[in-house]
């Protein structure tokens, strides 16, 4: 019976902490920059120019509308793609917090695993000397 | 006299037993407060956790919305740019459209 009570103090030991599980599993970020600019050339030179009006034949001024279609599409791209600066940078912001609380919980997670093996080994300390004066007694 | 000092024994004995159960039992209540206040800590942090990640997921997305936005616009106006570099779009039909 003794014998018993002992074995079984003996075998009062250890403790587990489940794995962290990582919440960026599913999240990507590309960070690809939203579409390049398109290259719009110079601008269209005029037919013929005086000192009071310049003068767009017919391809001028389909070049002048080429150049005016792509300059306004360059001008949403770049507002795209500044808007697409702003939420990579949300992003990251997110992610920092989230990680800074991460580690956070790491560290809780830490300290109550010592606090947990300090626990153990004074209740088996406690646990000894309740044997040890059961037998004596 | 030996009777007192089987008698001493088991009194020592109790009182220390007696002790002992009572550390233990303080320890686990102390163990079992400081529990609670550590469970509610980190609930708290991993909540902290989820709400940056949904952040950062829901910016990634409205990133990735404006970049396909910047890619549609750039398609559309390259093909735009190649129908117009057969160059015989009207003048007054050119100068209509930037009114528009």
């Amino acid at each position: 019976m003794r014998l018993a009570a002992l074995l079984l103090l003996g075998a009062l030991s250890g403790c587990a902490v489940a794995p962290t599980e990582n919440p960026w599993d599913d999240l990507t970020v590309e960070t690809d920059p939203a579409a390049a600019p398109i290259d719009c050339g110079s601008f269209p030179a005029p037919a013929g120019a005086t000192n009071e009006q310049i003068t767009y034949d017919q391809a001028g001024t389909n070049d002048l509308e080429q150049y005016r279609v792509c300059s306004e599409a360059n001008e949403v791209i770049a507002a795209e793609h500044a808007a697409q600066i702003g939420q990579l940078k949300l992003a990251r912001k997110g992610l920092t917090e989230a990680g800074q609380a991460q580690r956070r919980v790491s560290d809780l997670k830490g300290e109550i695993l010592q606090e947990e093996r300090q626990h153990m080994f004074w209740e088996r300390i406690g646990l000894w000397v309740i044997a040890i004066a059961g037998v004596a007694f | 006299m030996t009777w007192l000092k089987g008698t001493w024994s088991a009194l020592s004995a109790g009182i220390l037993a007696a002790l002992a159960i009572f550390a233990v039992v303080s320890a686990s209540r102390q163990k079992a407060s400081a529990q609670k206040w550590q469970d509610k800590a980190i609930d708290i942090e991993e909540g902290n956790v989820k709400a940056g990640t949904l952040t950062a997921e829901a910016a990634s997305t409205k990133a990735k919305l404006h970049e396909a936005k910047a890619k549609q616009k750039r398609s559309a106006a390259e093909a735009r740019i190649t129908q117009i570099a057969e160059k015989d779009d009207e003048i007054s039909s050119i100068i209509a459209s930037w009114g528009t």
